[in-house]
């Protein structure tokens, strides 16, 4: 069936393009914790404070959380409320997951398309940071992505669950 | 259609959403979108969505969250909590019910390094339930205790539900964690008079374990110190006015790699293991943390929160019943949902009901948090319960939950305690 040949190769995409995000968040989230101490060391050992410290971390959260949030999904590790859903048939589990599914897909695919404007808002207007005047638009950017990887994540969850209503 | 009754359907809605599984964060997002493109227009909706992702992901004080979640991982890979749960043994194996109070002793040690319930649970579960099934302790009894003690992970600092209500209400995290120390001893006080107790009336529950002289008991504090450093390093950190919350977390999450890399027990596996989980829970976190932003600004404009407040607080009733009823439905409400979740999603509502009928902030987040934990060990969902029962396979969840009984009792007694005297919350944050 060519919908389940479609959804296999979206799913290994996403998966592939999700666990190499994950990766980056997480050598990134390392990078973090060691500004972060290394900063209040030298801060109050030395006087000497790395300058722009907390904007660094700023950017670096966008990382972390943003380029976390696919592979997350995938895993279905985002809670949901199981309790009401688990009584239910299997039939109707699958139609209700097709709806969240649907809807988290558009919600992103807004989210994403106002993130992605709001990139060339920050262009525009050439917005930096105020310390070390990094432009803000390619960290806006990075979530773009995250935010695109989600949105496909919530894509497949889709289509998965209207296989199992259509095969029912 | 007034922007109250908007304001209310949407609540409608959005549980309608959480019931139908949505993601948490999902089901948030898309109700203070759609609700607020009612109030304000999609125009304004769509600005929501533009500058609010950015702002929530690229927070600095969010950064505390994965920060602290890291410190608990790798201390958690690091298997700090043998060494804990074999000091505690030594000390208070000897008793009655011994093996079991040393779940409860270690499972506050390591709740000191570690803001997660589960996180406590799961690897109490795995040093203790062994030694307690080698003693034959009664499986309702070694499981309950393991249960109720890992709930002690999200109230005894460092807390990741202490760290969610400072950020959602924008009290003091410094403080909230102080706040957090004597109710979280208080509660290990309590769980172990209830196993005495427990043992007094029946023996054969918790028999005695292998006896140790002082010297033993001395030597065995040698392998605790680290998480004495650790909990020093965060707590002194803030009390002392060194560090931020964000610097204090990201001074334990280095802490606690150095000591795990020290201890030659952070293989690359665990390395891996840890920042992984990291990224997970932080990930599940800020998209629920990214759903009460945006359906803080439809609740602000729907004045339903305001409007709440001053209606609940005009009522002819005291302030304690009132505050009994939300406990309650905090409880339920618990019971379906995660601690991040449940206050992320609760408190805007809430908030300023408690706040306008005169009860301190700080004081209000322990008894929240401490609500969350009851609900971790209360069924149908009841998630520790249903972490031990994954660790203890052949122990039936019906028996994890008789077990659980005594210590929810417990449970209901401290929290009226710490209604009743607030000042055993608020004493320490008051030196701040």
């Amino acid at each position: 069936m060519w919908l389940s040949k479609l959804l296999t190769y979206l799913a290994n995409s996403v998966k592939t393009l999700s666990r190499f995000t994950n990766g980056v968040a997480g050598v990134v989230l390392v990078a973090m914790m060691f500004l972060t101490a290394v900063d209040v060391l030298l801060r109050y050992v030395f006087s000497k404070p790395i300058s722009g410290s907390l904007e660094l971390t700023e950017y670096m959260m966008v990382i972390v959380t943003g380029f976390g949030i696919g592979w997350c999904a995938l895993q279905k590790g985002h809670v949901r409320v199981e309790v009401v859903t688990a009584s239910l048939s299997p039939r109707i589990q699958s139609i209700l997951s097709c709806f969240t599914g649907f809807m988290a897909f558009v919600l992103f695919i807004l989210i994403s398309s106002q993130t992605f404007e709001y990139i060339v808002f920050k262009y525009n207007s050439n917005v930096t940071s105020s310390v070390l005047l990094i432009p803000v638009f390619p960290f806006v950017g990075l979530l773009f992505i995250g935010c695109a990887i989600l949105c496909l994540a919530f894509l497949v969850e889709f289509f998965d669950s209207l296989i199992e209503v259509l095969r029912k | 259609m007034t922007p109250l009754t908007v304001g209310f359907i949407g609540i409608g809605v959005l549980f309608l959403f959480l019931f139908s599984g949505m993601p948490i964060g999902v089901a948030m997002c898309l109700t203070g979108f759609l609700g607020f493109a009612v109030l304000r227009g999609l125009e304004s909706a769509f600005g929501i969505l533009m500058t609010v992702p950015y702002t929530t992901f690229a927070n600095y004080s969010f950064s505390v969250i994965p920060l602290f979640i890291l410190m608990g991982a790798f201390c958690y890979n690091a298997g700090i909590s043998t060494d804990l749960y074999n000091t505690a043994n030594k000390w208070l194996g000897q008793l009655r019910g011994g093996l079991a109070m040393a779940t409860v002793g270690a499972s506050a040690s390591f709740a000191a390094v570690s803001g997660s319930s589960v996180a406590t649970a799961a690897t109490m579960a795995t040093v203790a339930l062994p030694e307690m099934k080698k003693y034959q302790y009664d499986p309702a009894l070694a499981t309950g205790s393991l249960a109720a003690g890992g709930t002690m992970g999200i109230l005894i600092p460092p807390s990741v539900g202490l760290v969610i209500y400072g950020i959602i209400t924008e009290v003091s995290i410094g403080k909230l964690f102080l706040a957090g120390f004597i109710p979280g001893i208080l509660e290990a006080v309590f769980y172990i008079g209830t196993i005495a107790l427990m043992c007094r009336i029946k023996p054969s529950f918790g028999p005695r374990g292998a006896k140790t002289n002082l010297v033993t008991k001395i030597t065995s504090l040698k392998n605790t110190w680290m998480v004495l450093l650790l909990f020093v390093l965060v707590l002194g950190g803030i009390y002392f006015g060194i560090s931020t919350p964000t610097e204090a977390a990201g001074v334990g999450a280095f802490g606690a790699f150095c000591i795990a890399l020290g201890r030659r027990k952070l293989k690359w596996q665990a390395f891996k293991r840890s920042i992984l989980e990291t990224i997970q829970n932080t990930a599940m976190v800020i998209l629920i943390v990214l759903g009460a932003m945006i359906l803080g600004y439809f609740l602000a404009v729907s004045r339903v929160p305001t409007t709440l407040a001053n209606t609940i607080g005009g009522l002819p009733v005291d302030r304690y019943i009132i505050l009994a009823a939300i406990c309650v439905f905090l409880l339920a409400l618990g019971c379906v949902l995660d601690a991040p979740a449940m206050i992320l999603l609760i408190t805007p509502i809430i908030f300023p009901v408690v706040v306008n009928m005169g009860f301190d902030p700080i004081w209000f987040g322990i008894i929240m948090v401490r609500m969350c934990e009851i609900a971790l060990i209360t069924p149908p969902v009841g998630l520790n319960v249903f972490v031990i029962k994954g660790i203890a396979k052949d122990v039936p969840t019906y028996t994890i939950f008789k077990g659980i009984l005594p210590f929810l009792l417990a449970d209901v007694v401290h929290v009226a305690l710490l209604i009743a005297f607030p000042q055993l919350s608020l004493y320490l944050p008051s030196f701040m």
